[in-house]
């Protein structure tokens, strides 16, 4: 059954195991060394790493350069690039230039919502208008035909 | 991450005008930058920005403010950009203006008015190894890089972006962490002897 030791039975065991095989005692430290500062290990991991690094110089120096190398990165993002010179002009147009489907969404969204009535009325009237269009065209199509069997009988 | 006064982005929301203009021009260089980062092509990072901005006129209005906007922002960049480097992965690489290309800086116009010149200029070179590191590991473990350690994404956060788990993340970010120490560091005294490192796997 694995018990919880404190940091000084850490420590004390990683110098012992350091002191009989120091080799296989780094090896099985240095693959976890790059999450040590990231709060990426278990804090378990983490204080048996701190306690092995106390022991070892060697491991030591490898955990300050993952130190080092992580607050470069960190630095990166800090140290924009200018974009290009044409890039703002063309998003200030795209923005000003709405989209097909922007438009059709909008001009729906009032005729449905009734929040543009200028519009909702405009477009029941041209419907209406259309319809009543549609309505007579039928009609006289169908009205041409009685006539042209009623004059020329089969 | 970026920072957004929720000012603007409420005045959008109302509609006001001149609103849009002033949230495009207050984030478009972090939304670029971040995009350059990843994509680390200009013009590829250009057309990242216009997608991402597309997506901001489509959504700003029912941006609900659960999260910052200059969170959302990001999440969104870092998408689109992903999006854009996976379709280019598909695609043959003609006439890419990489950055981090030979003799090519983006750091060597940094302008810090502490530092004196000759301090400046090593800092400089050394964001440009480091920025060139980056640059030579593999896609995979670049983007994780990127994503953690530059822009300090958690590693959950990373792996719902790019769909691996937590535990995927870290043994790619480890490795990648270890590779860059290696190239950015003074190595000789921390290396493993050789019987010592065949055990690391």
């Amino acid at each position: 059954m694995k018990t919880r030791r404190g940091g000084a039975a850490d420590r004390q065991a990683a110098a012992e195991r350091l002191a009989a095989e120091p080799d296989a005692a780094c090896a099985a430290v240095r693959p976890d060394l790059p999450g040590l500062d990231g709060h990426e290990l278990s804090t378990r991991r983490a204080t048996e790493l701190r306690a092995h690094l106390a022991d070892c110089p060697s491991c030591a120096a490898v955990a300050a350069g993952h130190r080092s190398v992580r607050r470069t990165l960190a630095e990166l993002a800090s140290h924009p690039v200018s974009p290009p010179a044409d890039l703002l002009p063309a998003l200030l147009e795209q923005a000003r230039a709405p989209s097909p489907r922007a438009k059709v969404a909008v001009y729906g969204r009032g005729v449905l919502s009734g929040a543009r009535p200028g519009v909702a009325a405009a477009s029941a009237g041209v419907g209406a208008v259309a319809a009543a269009g549609l309505g007579v065209l039928a009609w006289r199509a169908l009205r041409s035909r009685r006539v042209a069997a009623v004059v020329e009988p089969a | 991450m970026m920072d957004v006064d929720p000012e603007v982005v409420r005045a959008c929301q109302r509609g006001e005008p001149g609103a849009l203009d002033a949230l495009i021009r207050a984030t478009y260089a972090d939304v670029f930058n971040l995009a350059l980062r990843l994509v680390r092509d200009r013009e590829e990072a250009a057309d990242v920005t216009q997608e991402v901005f597309v997506r901001v006129l489509r959504s700003v209005s029912g941006f609900r403010g659960e999260s910052s906007f200059g969170t959302w922002l990001h999440r969104v960049t870092v998408n689109v950009a992903l999006t854009s480097m996976r379709r280019r992965a598909r695609r043959p690489m003609l006439g890419r203006q990489a950055l981090g290309a030979p003799g090519e800086s983006a750091y060597d116009t940094v302008a810090d008015p502490d530092p004196g010149p000759e301090e400046r200029a090593e800092r400089a070179e050394l964001l440009t190894r480091a920025q060139a590191a980056v640059a030579a590991l593999p896609e995979s473990s670049r983007t994780i890089v990127l994503l953690r350690d530059v822009e300090g994404l958690s590693t959950a956060e990373v792996a719902t972006l790019t769909g691996l788990s937590e535990t995927a993340v870290k043994v790619r970010l480890f490795r990648a962490r270890e590779r860059l120490r290696a190239s950015l560091t003074d190595t000789t005294v921390t290396r493993l002897p050789r019987r010592a490192r065949r055990g690391t796997g």
